[in-house]
């Protein structure tokens, strides 16, 4: 919970779809994000990087309060989407997470059939009245995570014979089932061989027409490869934040062109 | 292995002997055999230990499998105790372990749910939660034959149930309790946290997250504590002889009607050196052995096949 409530700001309307304002994470005493101001931009891929324990992860979770029953973890600042603050007393976090779909580091599908892994999110929220609809939204949700053609016959197979790269594409599908606006991905091609990364990677170029992406990895070619817009973090603090060619081409912080060029080791 | 060993007189300064590594140098190899020897001492005694434990028990199972097996006739089975028969504690022994098993899984499995998770939410609830499972470990470890005289004082005397199957099964529920709040705790917490953060990040909320996915996935696990501690519960004896009483006849009613079961026909007849007498106390227990055996087959193999975890 927040101690203090900053006044929302109002601002002209989507001028940036996310905003963060001075933000300071803690777990407990140990402060692992500091003083963060950020701007992610409406249909686009946002990519966050850093060493490890820099604070994207952390980060990232907060854009859907992930971290909301972590216990001792707190934040200060101000996280705004579309102007609505998320961490405001009128957010309800289940309702946040509608909106906010998120696909976690190694592949996470329940242990259920295909179908009933993209059906989750759809009977939860009860955004179906009959079968038909609910078969439609599968299909829909397989088809834009690039999976429906592999699956289409076997549905009713258990999520657990996919492979690895299958796997993931079924956790965007059921992230995609209850139509978010935007989607959180926490290095979702780390524990995957080079050929389904680079389907994952594919997908996500695709998926920014109609979702807003922000994805955290420490592969600098794939954020080279995917993202828009690119930010560093280094020890909790945003070093660098820039437009993907230039940030990779000419890094004006020499802290960055030290990480980029692979010098700068985990914290 | 035979290794060359070095010739002790030998110039000390020698090159040889200056670059000898660990596994040239004799003493090293002389500890590492004592070790290897340990070791094997080691597996040695337990296997000893393993015997010593299983002969006893095979040698019992075969025994009452044997006799039991001889024992097997038809009067004896449909009999009633009168007619030297099986056939009223049967059923007797199976209706307390029903009463039993119906009233503790409902409790415990909610309890169980309840100590997995919901109850991490605040201080007090985590204060509360671990009362609940210290004093159910302590449960656990209570001599039975007191919970049966607890039974008596209370519920046939002061409810005035009588000697009763009600009675009976409700002390042998308070022994199951511990069992079933336990193994549904554990297989509750055995699903991973990775799916329980899919699960909050689709925007389900606890109770649709247990419904529908952690409540499924551990049900396997439940089930086999359930029908683990029905097995302990068909073996009671000492409990209800305060709270079932034991009769001659088909149970007659749920309260104020006394009631038979196997574990008494044991204790009575098999002090009684008659062969009508010792053959009933042999089919008896040959009878709760296979219950027994069954039912814990049924958790072991059946229902670990089911798990998906």
């Amino acid at each position: 919970m927040r101690e203090e409530s900053i006044p929302r700001n109002p601002g002209p309307v989507h001028e940036s779809y996310i905003k963060i304002q001075d933000l300071n994470a803690f777990y407990g005493n140990l402060q692992v994000l500091k003083n963060i101001r950020l701007d992610f931009q409406e249909h686009q891929v946002s990519a966050i990087m850093g060493p490890s324990g820099c604070g994207k992860t952390t980060l990232i979770r907060i854009l859907n309060r992930m971290n909301d029953d972590v216990p001792g973890f707190h934040i200060e600042g101000n996280v705004t989407i579309q102007s609505l603050d998320i961490y405001g007393r009128q957010v309800d976090p289940v309702l946040l997470k509608m909106r906010v779909g998120m696909v976690f580091q190694s592949p996470n599908p329940f242990p259920f059939s295909i179908y009933e892994n993209v059906a989750f999110g759809p009977k939860i929220h009860k955004l179906f009245k009959r079968k038909k609809e609910l078969n439609r939204i599968v299909k829909e949700s397989l088809q834009r995570a690039a999976l429906w053609d592999e699956v289409k016959d076997r549905l009713a197979e258990s999520a657990m014979k996919l492979s690895g790269g299958q796997q993931q594409r079924l956790c965007i599908a059921r992230a995609l089932a209850v139509q978010p606006e935007i989607l959180l991905m926490d290095e979702p091609a780390s524990a995957l061989d080079p050929g389904s990364t680079s389907k994952i990677e594919e997908l996500i170029v695709e998926l920014k027409q109609n979702y807003t992406v922000v994805i955290v990895t420490h592969n600098i070619q794939q954020a080279a490869r995917i993202a828009d817009s690119v930010v560093f973090l280094y020890k909790g603090e945003v070093v660098e934040t820039g437009r993907a060619p230039t940030f990779f081409e000419n890094p004006s912080n020499p802290m960055t062109e030290k990480y980029l060029s692979g010098q700068l080791s985990s914290v | 292995m035979q290794i060359e060993s070095e010739k002790d007189g030998e110039g000390p300064k020698g090159s040889d002997i200056a670059r000898k590594l660990p596994w040239q140098d004799p003493r090293v190899l002389f500890r590492y055999k004592l070790r290897r020897l340990a070791d094997k001492m080691v597996v040695a005694v337990t296997i000893l230990a393993v015997v010593v434990v299983l002969y006893p028990l095979l040698d019992i199972l075969f025994m009452f499998f044997y006799r039991g097996a001889l024992a097997i006739s038809i009067p004896r089975l449909t009999g009633l105790t009168l007619q030297f028969g099986l056939a009223n504690a049967i059923v007797g022994t199976l209706l307390l372990v029903s009463l039993s098993t119906i009233i503790a899984v409902p409790l415990g499995v909610l309890g169980g749910i309840y100590l997995a998770e919901f109850s991490a939410q605040d201080q007090m609830s985590k204060t509360f939660a671990g009362t609940v499972r210290f004093l159910s470990d302590v449960l656990s470890g209570m001599p039975s034959i007191l919970l049966g005289y607890v039974g008596f004082l209370i519920l046939v005397i002061d409810f005035g149930w009588g000697l009763s199957p009600l009675a009976g099964g409700l002390i042998l529920s308070i022994l199951m309790l511990p069992y079933v709040i336990k193994t549904t705790e554990l297989s509750i917490r055995k699903v991973p946290l990775k799916l329980r953060e899919a699960a909050t990040a689709l925007g389900a909320t606890k109770t649709q997250m247990v419904n529908r996915m952690t409540f499924p996935l551990a049900l396997p696990g439940i089930l086999t504590g359930i029908i683990l501690s029905m097995s302990i519960s068909i073996g009671e004896t000492a409990p209800l002889l305060f709270t079932a009483g034991f009769s001659n006849y088909y149970p007659c009613g749920l309260t104020n009607c006394q009631v038979g079961f196997l574990t008494y026909i044991i204790y009575t007849f098999a002090k009684i050196p008659t062969t009508d007498s010792l053959s009933l106390a042999y089919l008896s227990a040959f009878l709760l052995i296979s219950f027994s055996l069954v039912l814990n087959m049924t958790a072991r193999i059946g229902l670990r096949r089911l798990s998906k975890i």
